[in-house]
């Protein structure tokens, strides 16, 4: 079973992706995604207005109609406080420079014509400002699982930083200087994970994009050199570090939209007959019991439940179980291969369930590998991301610039969530980096992490649910998608062109 | 000592072997002719059952040579020198415990050409005995009957040389005398026999040669009567 | 009564597959005389080689079938006997478990080269859809299949073994492998057929259980330690008790799921249980079957490396550790933390040195220790306090002792069994979020600080680390030196000589497992604060494996070889980031393990070997140059 722990780290990590996906938070969200497009294109002045309205949410209507908007109008409804306050932050510190905002208000919309190009705005002085920095040069460090136990494991989440590193240098870098990500591998390792952060620490400007579940071991680095840090986190420790902002926060707790809908929608015969599956990795477990007690919360009723371990092959004695149970509905936190195991031996036992939310580790390019489409009919999954493997490239022009540059980058990487990280924190550095530049700031680590610290709203150009970055805030938005029967994902709700959906409840944290 | 000019069954030259970094065979020379009983005696720790290994290729000489039918099978494995006819009786009980008396006369025919049954025919015509107890397991017989089962071996695979250490020990004088008639029978084939045994009565009785070992060497070598006469000088230690 | 009977079918199944990868284990244990740690990782490899000529290359499923089963794996366990097992008839079980472990280390590596992890792979069943019902239950006709293979390998096997002449053979060289040779056998022959076929069936318990969990390199390699529990009820020698056994736990795991739900033990849930027992079985089992004698032990070696004096570790501690704190000066923050991961992970070594090097122990389970020495650290007691450290030192002590006494009349391959059946219940108790919490799982641990010093930076740990790793060396050749180590090396060369002479077994064997894992669990509380944080991850059975091998190849018997098995462990990661081979770590360590496994002193006891050839040189010269010019002081460096 220990081996199994290595694929107890693949669990934890699906778990994660279902969780941090989850927490988006749209108020945020919207507020940025407000800046109208228009000015998003002109950079400069545009941005900064969006920003500075961005709390009110106003700047909705002239959105393009993405996504973004109808979130963020759903957001203000229920939650319009906190995000309020953030944004006025940012709006503050925005209104200096203008310019910065407009990346970030781009929304879906806007992403394509939006402008990074840092040549314009930039105006820092140039020089050599703070560590990692050169006249000519930015250095970003990325340190995540390379080697190691599974090879590979996230070498995703680097490709993908390199790909926003490839466009952000191909619209002329940030601040006026070229951007160089320099990588370390943790091989699975939170110490070996410390010793490539503190092997970076002094030659990086910033840590951008890494991603590894050991990222405890840098954390205690990063905390002790107050080195900004923005990244997919997993731990806990990284994620309480004041130097850390992500692009999808992930506090302990859930999201309880998607466990109203569907109650809302299937009715009590079916939620009241819940099976809840969770992967038995021990650090998983506590995002699972978050999980269990919204759905709880909702009105579910669990019937059957189980701690799935790594290495289990007693599914089928889990199906007859929820035959002699009754059960109605599924829900799963789990990694690909653990959920794929429950399908396969359902759908060998020919056992079916009106509610199938397996949970959103399906949304893989491997999942019709390991499965089939017909073993994953009645797939109801809510998800706080786009369907970044390109599905929504034609409504989120921001999914379409993501593949291609992941394509360009690295042709043979697939596309997974990980390389979505990595390429979402790109770009937060990135606006947050603007948003310096058109204070008329030089790259300084502590103005960095400063301006990160009193961000508002981000929604990664409609390709996250939005969510607080500064208050680190996840996201109360979500959609939920299915699988057709020609092994394909697509979206089922909301309908039309709203790209989430926030008005069913808000992230619930532990209480 | 080749008799009729052909080369010796068996023949060490000069050996040196032990175990570990101990030295138990310091130069052992000694021949077997064909058709010849050599009784080996000699005091505990002489060296005789060292001899014996490396006759049975189950020890590898340090240095020397081992000679069989004039062939220089140094290193060669025991199964190996089963198969080209060298078949060693080994002390304690040469039998398969866990196995039938039957099974345990299928092994047998690893080493020789013949089928199952016409070795189970003929180890049964000589020892009628073990016909009843075919299916029994071999660990179940009694002392006796478990040293007929290993005898059989030699009456069964036709071998060049046979090798017999120890048979007798432990066993009733009357099950003795009825293994070593079968041994006067082989002799009769005109198998080269190597007897060692440490109580040396029986084995002078059916020997044409006798030799004494000593602290890894051969001490004497003769007739079986003259050597008789040394052998008490020998085991009280003389032999130094 | 119906539901019963679904659980009664799963479990059945589920045994059955159990039943055919454990007689594949004791056909080979039984002719080979080792027991191959690496029979599952062969039905992982086989397994995957099935995908690839099955899913990859679109091979008709019989025609790969008969590729993979009946040639290829066939081939494999013919190579591997032939290239690594021959030469271990006569060897130890320690140095055949080194082996086999290391060839498990290497497949594994191979594999997730061949096949990287991060793919998605799926064993479609065979018949996929196809189906019978029986009283309600669903019943595939790839678990009727299942039945059928371990009906007709059980029925094979016997067939084999008991109407053939090779199979009575095989049987005979189990009795009496020098008697086998002597009825013109040649071993060699029936240990490669054995192999082929204990090869074979690890390919086809393999292949039956990838579609159900999917193909994954460790899940598939570790299912075997199911075989494992189940072959043990036959003590490895019996094929009907090993069927028996695998059938009992393939109903125990089943019937537990199926009914364990609602048995609970405060916030425990039986049903969480089921992933253990095959665990908790073998360690039963190993602990209560009746055991065969002591054997008499065999000389490791003729020659044990030179034990230094206590003045002289004492020099060259000093000397250690002065060259470290200089050097630490010099080093970046990341050199820092990487030697003291070395000198941490030496400590570790240290503690195998002691146990495994002196008293003649495997362990598998020794980042067990570690795991519960960094718990009590980061949780029991006030963190970073010394009380944390020596309290860490104690609970695992307890915990060596614990698991010692059961173990203590085990022969070496069922002690080592015992300590990898602990280490996996570790494993499952870490990760049961005791002792962790929050996302990810991590506790974190203060460093050290002592009244007026804190070990806070990169470069006290380092200073601290290498004082310790001083300290625990001069200990352990301390205690190699006295009348303990003696009688350890007398226990361990002769247990029922040391008996005879009245050594009290119990006793020694007890305190050398309790001050091993002690020591262990103090480099647990100095590991944990070193890394600040730890995981579950950390002292998983894998590491426990990986720290094993290394120190094997290290040397089992030298504080050298412990220094180095720990570098070697924190600094060939930093290796592999600059060479394409994904996996170069386990290949090393597993290539390592095996070049050195005839070699009980390792690169430590080559060193210490050359070190006293150097010290007579220099010796010899001096008292040359002593004669010619009688006034010349030697150099102080001979001296120490």
């Amino acid at each position: 079973m220990r081996g199994v722990r290595r694929l107890g780290v693949l669990v934890l990590l699906a778990l994660v992706a279902a969780a941090c996906g989850t927490t988006l938070n749209d108020q945020q969200a919207s507020v940025e995604l407000r800046k109208d497009a228009g000015s998003g294109g002109q950079v400069v002045a545009g941005g900064g207005g969006g920003t500075a309205s961005g709390g009110v949410g106003a700047g909705s209507a002239g959105d393009t109609g993405s996504a973004s908007g109808d979130t963020v109008a759903a957001g203000d409804a229920s939650t319009a406080a906190g995000a309020d306050t953030a944004s006025g932050a940012t709006g503050a510190s925005d209104a200096s420079g203008g310019a910065a905002a407009g990346g970030s208000g781009g929304g879906g919309a806007t992403a394509t014509t939006q402008p990074t190009g840092t040549a314009r705005r930039h105006i820092s002085s140039g020089g050599a400002t703070d560590v990692g920095v050169t006249p000519s040069e930015i250095r970003v460090g990325w340190v995540g699982t390379i080697t190691g136990p599974q090879p590979g494991l996230f070498r995703g989440a680097l490709i993908g930083t390199q790909a926003w590193a490839n466009y952000q240098n191909s619209q002329g870098g940030l601040m006026g200087r070229k951007i160089t990500v320099v990588s370390g591998d943790d091989a699975l390792d939170s110490g070996k994970n410390r010793a490539a952060y503190l092997q970076l620490k002094d030659k990086v400007f910033s840590f951008v994009g890494s991603f590894s579940i050991n990222d405890d071991g840098g954390a205690t680095v990063v905390n002790d050199c107050h080195c900004p840090d923005v990244s997919g986190n997993l731990s806990t420790a990284m994620q309480s570090s004041p130097y850390h902002y992500g692009p999808q926060p992930q506090p302990l707790g859930w999201r309880t939209g998607p466990a109203h809908y569907f109650a809302q929608k299937y009715g009590k015969a079916v939620i009241e007959k819940l099976a809840f599956f969770y992967s038995q990795v021990g650090a998983a477990i506590p995002l699972a019991e978050q999980n269990r007690r919204v759905y709880e919360q909702a009105g579910f009723k669990v019937v059957y439940s189980r701690g799935v371990p790594p290495n289990d092959n007693n599914q089928t004695a889990d199906v007859v179980q929820m035959q002699r149970a009754g059960v109605k509905a599924i829900a799963f936190q789990g990694d690909l291969t653990a959920l794929s195991k429950l399908v396969n031996a359902m759908r060998q036992q020919n056992f079916k369930v009106d509610l199938l939310n397996i949970g959103n580790s399906i949304y893989d390019s491997n999942t019709f590998k390991v499965t089939s489409a017909d073993a994953l009919q009645n797939a109801q999954i809510d998800q706080v991301y786009a369907m970044f493997l390109g599905e929504d490239g034609a409504r989120i022009p921001e999914v379409k610039l993501f593949n291609d540059w992941m394509k360009k980058t690295d042709p043979n990487q697939p596309v997974d969530l990980f390389s979505m990280y990595g390429w979402l924190s790109g770009r937060l550095f990135a606006d947050a980096m603007n948003k310096m530049a058109d204070a008329g700031r030089n790259p300084v680590r502590t103005d960095l992490v400063d301006t990160l610290k009193t961000w508002g709203t981000w929604d990664g150009y409609g390709m996250v649910a939005p969510v607080q970055i500064g208050a680190k805030k996840p996201s109360d938005c979500w959609f939920i998608f299915t699988v057709t029967r020609d092994s394909k994902f697509a979206r089922a709700f909301p309908a039309g062109d709203k790209n989430y959906e926030c008005g069913y409840g808000p992230f619930s944290y532990k209480p | 000592m080749s008799g009729d000019g052909r080369p010796p069954a068996l023949e060490l030259i000069d050996v040196r072997a032990g175990y570990g970094r101990i030295d138990v065979l310091h130069g052992l020379t000694l021949s077997v002719p064909r058709g010849t009983v050599l009784a080996l005696l000699g005091p505990n720790g002489a060296g005789k059952s060292t001899t014996v290994q490396i006759a049975g290729g189950r020890l590898v000489p340090r240095s020397g040579c081992l000679h069989v039918a004039g062939n220089h099978v140094n290193g060669a494995s025991p199964g190996r020198l089963a198969k080209a006819g060298v078949c060693t009786i080994p002390e304690g009980r040469g039998i398969f415990p866990n196995l039938t008396v039957d099974e345990n006369l299928w092994v047998m025919t690893n080493a020789t050409r013949r089928a199952r049954a016409d070795v189970r025919d003929r180890a049964l015509t000589f020892f009628p005995r073990l016909a009843e107890k075919r299916t029994q397991l071999a660990g179940t017989l009694s002392g006796g009957e478990q040293q007929m089962l290993a005898m059989s071996r030699a009456l069964t695979t036709d071998p060049e040389l046979l090798i017999l250490d120890e048979v007798s020990l432990g066993l009733a004088p009357l099950i003795v005398k009825e293994l070593y008639e079968a041994v006067a029978h082989l002799t009769t084939l005109g198998i080269a026999i190597l007897v060692v045994e440490q109580f040396a009565d029986t084995a002078l009785a059916v020997a044409d040669v006798a030799a004494i070992m000593g602290h890894g060497r051969i001490k004497a070598i003769g007739a079986p009567s003259a050597i008789a006469e040394q052998l008490s000088s020998a085991y009280l230690g003389g032999a130094a | 009564m119906q539901t019963f009977f679904a659980f009664t079918v799963v479990g059945i199944v589920t045994g059955a597959i159990y039943a055919v990868a454990a007689s594949g284990l004791v056909v080979t244990y039984t002719t080979s005389g080792i027991f191959n740690f690496a029979h599952g990782a062969i039905g992982m490899f086989m397994a995957f080689l099935y995908w690839e000529l099955r899913i990859h290359h679109h091979w008709p499923a019989p025609i790969a079938l008969v590729v993979v089963v009946l040639v290829l794996s066939p081939m494999l366990g013919a190579l591997i006997e032939r290239v690594l097992m021959r030469k271990l008839t006569n060897a130890p079980v320690a140095v055949s478990m080194v082996v086999t472990l290391a060839l498990l280390v290497i497949l594994l590596g191979v594999a997730t080269s061949i096949w990287s992890p991060g793919e998605g792979r799926r064993l479609p069943a065979f018949f996929a859809g196809d189906d019978v019902t029986i009283a309600g239950v669903r019943v595939t006709y790839h678990e009727l299949i299942t039945l059928a293979i371990a009906v007709m390998t059980a029925i094979g096997l016997r067939v084999l073994l008991f109407r053939t002449r090779i199979g009575v053979t095989m049987r005979a060289v189990v009795d009496n492998r020098d008697l086998a040779g002597l009825n013109g056998v040649l071993p060699e022959r029936v240990a490669s057929l054995s192999w082929a076929l204990g090869a074979a069936l690890a390919a086809i318990a393999g292949i039956l259980i990838a579609p159900s969990i999917t193909l994954n390199h460790t899940l598939l390699t570790l299912l075997v330690v199911n075989g494992y529990a189940a072959a043990m009820l036959g003590r490895l020698r019996s094929l009907p008790l090993t069927f028996v056994g695998a059938l009992v736990l393939g109903l125990a795991q089943s019937y537990l799921i199926g009914y364990g739900g609602n048995v609970t033990l405060g916030s425990f849930r039986l049903i969480d249980a089921a992933q253990v027992v095959p665990t908790v079985f073998l360690f039963l089992i190993v602990v209560f079957l009746p055991q065969v004698r002591l054997t008499a032990g065999r000389v490791v070696s003729a020659i044990e490396p030179n034990v230094p004096s206590l003045r002289a570790s004492l020099a060259w501690s000093g000397v250690f550790l002065v060259a470290m704190t200089l050097l630490s000066t010099t080093m970046s923050d990341f050199w820092l933390f990487n030697t003291s991961t070395a000198l941490v992970l030496g400590l570790v070594m240290l503690s195998l040195v002691l146990l495994s090097g002196f008293a003649g122990h495997i362990s598998l389970m020794q980042m067990t220790f570690v795991g519960l020495g960094a718990i009590t650290a980061g949780r029991i007691v006030g963190t970073g306090s010394i009380w944390s450290v020596l309290a860490a030192g104690l609970l695992s002590a307890a915990l060596g002792a614990a698991v010692a006494l059961p173990a203590l009349r085990l022969q070496p391959l069922y002690l080592a069994l015992t300590t990898l059946a602990v280490a996996l219940l570790g494993d499952w108790a870490f990760n049961q979020s005791w002792g962790f919490s929050g996302i990810g799982g991590t506790l974190t641990i203060a460093r050290l600080h002592l009244p007026g010093v804190r070990f806070a930076s990169e470069q006290s740990q380092l200073v601290l680390l290498t004082a310790a790793f001083c300290l625990f060396g001069v200990f352990v050749l301390w205690i190699r030196r006295g009348p303990f180590g003696r009688r350890l090396t007398a226990v361990r060369d002769s247990p029922v000589a040391a008996s005879m002479l009245g050594l009290n077994l119990v006793a020694t064997k007890t305190a050398v497992f309790a001050l091993s894992a002690g020591m262990a669990g103090v480099a647990g509380a100095l590991y944990g604060g070193l890394r600040s944080t730890v995981s579950p991850n950390d002292f998983i059975f894998l590491q426990s494996l990986f720290v094993f091998l290394v120190a094997s190849f290290g040397g089992l018997t030298t504080v050298i070889g412990a220094l180095f098995g720990g570098a070697f462990l924190a600094l060939v990661p930093e290796l592999q980031k600059h060479v394409p081979v994904d996996s170069i770590q386990y290949l090393g360590i597993g290539i390592g393990a095996i070049a050195l496994a005839g070699n009980p002193h390792g690169f430590g006891g080559s060193m210490s070997e050359a070190g006293t050839r150097l010290r007579e040189k220099l010796a010899a010269r001096r008292d040359r140059q002593q004669v010619t010019v009688p006034t010349e002081r030697p150099p102080a460096v001979v001296a120490s």
